[in-house]
């Protein structure tokens, strides 16, 4: 029976098997340099907690999937210009990219945080922020909050990546980085970072924390169902806990 | 045919006062709606409970359940944070406290679980300023356990004497780096201060600032050891407490939540089956009401009409509440009752005619009675003064003429004679006594009392009486005779020429056959179907010719009957009659 015949003769295997033999492999967006996210090992290849999540995710839909690693500004465009299928990586699931992207349900979840010298600052305030410098990734909502809140007593320094961030601070180029506590607590753990500390406290409101989710093209209904399908898949069957366990110490979902 | 009444009070017959009656299509709609009522109010509250079982249900999932799941999760997350702190008291270097410190304030700051709720935010932040305490003072402990472990060195190089008491001064050392309370520091120090002492004096006075400064260093250690322990044990305490709450408070919750779901479902399950059961209480009430009032009246209607036509005794249908079925019970009643009183009434016209028959024919009996006694007395005159007359000195003229008037005077006395038998069979006044009797010779007189006339008419009559006829047979003879008589002088009537026979044969023991056949004019079927009806003559121009009043073969029949016998009668027009007749008898 050849591969035409079986399409024909059985539409429900045709529905289920051959868009996935035949179809283009998908387009999936990932940080191109942002520990432990995502980024290049010695041998040249991508790797990270949303590199193996996403890998997880198109084996769990049966899919072959296509890494393009980008910037995290580039993002939402490159998923509204459907240059991406979809994009795996630390974006927030806020109202305002709602209306621009549709998304999964959420893979992990985070808060936004201020790490710096220990001591720096006590709590977040105009006050205690008043004249510091303030590296934060381009694009992301932390970006978003400090030109909101604080664009008049603070200078923001914004970076494509959050590696190059992180970087700014060590050489002293920046007072404080802004951004998601579950990245910083990579970064706090290596040699780089052993100088500085988690300051202030949590931030969760105003879009800061909540749902790290999949942004994909509005409307496209089927590749959200498989998607959400994907990662119930990879929840229950325990390959989230294992790849989450390589990464952090406690549960980030 | 006796008519009940129909009025009795269970019958509700019609004589009672009209009962309040409903129009069938009222008390259809309201069966209807009633049934339509108690169907949707159970319905309704089946649904209703249903309904708020799933309102239950969901309000389970989307409320109760996250907060169970969250308590679970945040417990589980506390239980992680003890295992971060256990890890940074233990870690012996620093950067493994950090990566436990981090660890611990990536949970805390992480897990939304520990910013929802305030106690546990606080719980939480508390926990993680303690593990700085912690951080810093095991700083300080590593600073200080390095100092003593250096001075230790120093002490036990520069002191090689042995101890006073036996125990090495390196022992003593060892021991004091081991020390883990203040008491037990204060005895080592008195040990190694007496041991000192002992020693060379020389070196006494540096050794001295040293050993001061081990044992002192040795004391903050263990202070901090002592501070740590005890300021992590009530950390732990108090998370540990709050995981407790936490599981107690999402074990509370959940076994609440599916007792409400239970009791919601039970009390749906209640009202269901209470109310599924009353709707088949009204259901079979319907069904009673339908057989009650509606297919039984109708029936029994129906049942009533067929037996009133066919004029059988009925009982009244009882009345319906029912208006339609109540008006075709009480038609089916009228005309039950007008089929009653139509019959009646033929009935009494029947019997009014029956009774003025009976009357009629009576008084006709007694009519011929009176008359035939009144008639015979002058008759016997007559005859008695012709046969004085007769013996006078006549003259033959006169003899022939007297001769006359006897005749006709004892004609007329046979048809008297007749007519009176006749009467008296009619009335049922025949009497019957049975004597021993010889037929053949009564037969042969009967015969003989016509021989002149049949040889007048040039008609023979054979007598054959069969051998089988006993000699002596019981019979009412005189009656027998008329019969005879009868039949033979009728045949002889109606035949004009040929043979006359009259015959006797016994058929079986008690059972005479008498025959009298001629081969006269016969009769047509027509003809013999009336021949024994009293005054019928098969032809009235016969009377002229045959004389006769008509009575001859009805007066029989009724002998013969009397007689407890049978006449029957075969003819054929031009061909002869034959007239036979059926007698019980009994061997003399």
């Amino acid at each position: 029976m050849g591969f035409r015949t079986l399409c024909r003769v059985l539409p429900v295997l045709a529905f289920l098997a051959c868009p996935a033999l035949a179809a283009e492999p998908l387009v999936v967006g990932v940080n191109n340099n942002d520990r432990p996210f995502c980024w290049t090992n010695e041998r040249g290849e991508l790797t990270g907690f949303s590199v193996e999540i996403a890998r997880a995710i198109c084996k769990a839909m049966e899919s072959e999937c296509r890494f393009t690693a980008t910037s995290f500004a580039d993002f939402l465009p490159g998923v509204v210009d459907k240059r991406f299928d979809f994009v795996v990586a630390n974006v927030l699931r806020t109202a305002e990219r709602e209306k621009l992207v549709d998304f999964s349900k959420r893979f992990w979840r985070s808060s936004s945080m201020f790490v710096g010298k220990p001591g720096s600052i006590a709590e977040v305030s105009p006050q205690s922020l008043k004249g510091k410098t303030i590296g934060v990734q381009k694009g992301s909502v932390q970006e978003k909050y400090l030109l909101e809140k604080f664009a008049d007593v603070v200078t923001i320094a914004a970076f494509a990546t959050n590696v190059e961030r992180n970087n700014a601070l060590v050489a002293g180029n920046v007072d404080l980085i802004f951004g998601s506590t579950v990245s910083h607590y990579a970064f706090l753990g290596t040699k780089d970072g052993a100088r500085f500390d988690f300051v202030g406290s949590p931030i969760d409101g105003q879009g800061l924390g909540g749902d790290v989710a999949i942004p994909l093209a509005k409307g496209r209904d089927e590749l959200r169902k498989r998607l959400n399908a994907a990662i119930d898949t990879i929840l229950q069957d325990g390959t989230f806990a294992k790849i989450n366990n390589s990464y952090f110490s406690s549960s980030v979902f | 045919m006796t008519l009940p009444s129909h009025s009795t009070p269970a019958d509700g017959g019609q004589a009672t006062p009209p009962r309040r009656t409903y129009p069938l299509r009222y008390l259809l709609n309201f069966s209807g709606l009633a049934l339509f009522a108690v169907a949707a109010l159970t319905l309704w509250v089946v649904v209703a409970a249903q309904i708020r079982i799933t309102a239950v249900a969901v309000d389970t999932r989307d409320n109760v359940l996250p907060v169970i799941v969250t308590r679970q999760e945040v417990a589980r997350d506390i239980e992680r944070l003890i295992l971060f702190g256990e890890a940074l008291l233990n870690a012996g270097d620093p950067v493994r406290r950090r990566q436990a410190r981090l660890a611990a304030q990536a949970l805390v700051y992480n897990e939304p679980g520990f910013r929802s709720d305030e106690k546990i935010k606080e719980v939480g932040l508390r926990t993680l300023s303690t593990l700085a305490d912690l951080a810093t003072r095991l700083g300080q402990r590593d600073a200080l356990n390095t100092e003593a472990f250096k001075l230790m060195m120093e002490l036990d190089e520069a002191f090689k004497s042995p101890a006073a008491g036996g125990e090495s001064w390196q022992d003593l050392l060892i021991r004091t780096m081991r020390g883990d309370s203040a008491a037990t520091l204060d005895a080592l120090a008195q040990e190694l201060f007496a041991a000192l002492k002992a020693g060379d004096a020389k070196q006494h006075a540096l050794l001295v600032g040293k050993l001061e400064r081990l044992v002192a260093v040795r004391r903050e250690i263990v202070e901090i050891d002592h501070g740590s322990a005890q300021a992590w044990e009530s950390t732990t305490r108090e998370l540990k407490s709050v995981t407790d709450t936490l599981s107690a408070q999402a074990q509370q919750l959940t076994s609440e939540r599916f007792s409400e779901i239970q009791q919601l479902a039970s009390r749906a399950e209640l009202v269901g089956s209470v109310g599924l059961g009353f709707a088949m209480l009204v259901l079979a009430l319907f069904a009673y009401a339908a057989h009650r009032f509606f297919l039984r009246p109708l029936e029994q209607s129906t049942a009533n009409l067929v037996q009133a036509l066919q004029g059988e005794d009925v009982r009244l249908a009882p009345r319906s509440a029912i208006a339609e079925i109540g008006s075709i019970v009480m038609a089916a009643g009228t005309l039950v009752e007008n089929t009653r009183t139509i019959e009646e009434e033929r009935r009494k016209v029947l019997s009014v005619r029956l009774d003025a028959a009976e009357s009629a024919s009576r008084m006709k009996s007694e009519f011929l009675s009176t008359m035939g006694h009144e008639l015979r007395t002058p008759m016997n005159g007559v005859l008695g003064m012709a046969q004085l007359l007769k013996m006078s000195e006549l003259n033959v003229e006169q003899q022939d003429e007297v001769d006359a008037i006897i005749a006709s005077a004892e004609s007329l006395q046979t048809i008297l004679a007749d007519i009176l038998e006749f009467v008296a069979a009619e009335d049922g006044y025949l009497v019957v006594r049975p004597n021993p009797c010889h037929l053949a010779e009564l037969l042969g007189e009967v015969n003989a009392g016509f021989a002149v006339a049949a040889a007048a008419k040039n008609v023979a009559i054979h007598l054959d009486v069969a051998d089988t006829v006993p000699e002596l047979l019981t019979l009412d003879a005189p009656h027998l005779r008329k019969v005879a008589t009868i039949l033979l002088k009728n045949a002889l009537a109606f035949t004009a020429q040929g043979k006359i026979e009259l015959a006797a044969r016994m058929d079986g023991p008690q059972c005479l056959h008498l025959t009298v056949s001629d081969t006269g004019v016969g009769m047509t079927p027509a003809t013999v179907a009336q021949l024994f009806q009293p005054f019928y003559q098969a032809d009235s121009s016969h009377t002229r010719r045959h004389g006769g009043i008509g009575i001859g073969l009805a007066l029989a029949r009724r002998i013969v009957a009397a007689l407890g016998g049978t006449i029957a009668v075969e003819s054929a027009p031009g061909v002869g009659s034959s007239f036979e007749i059926v007698l019980p008898v009994t061997v003399a």
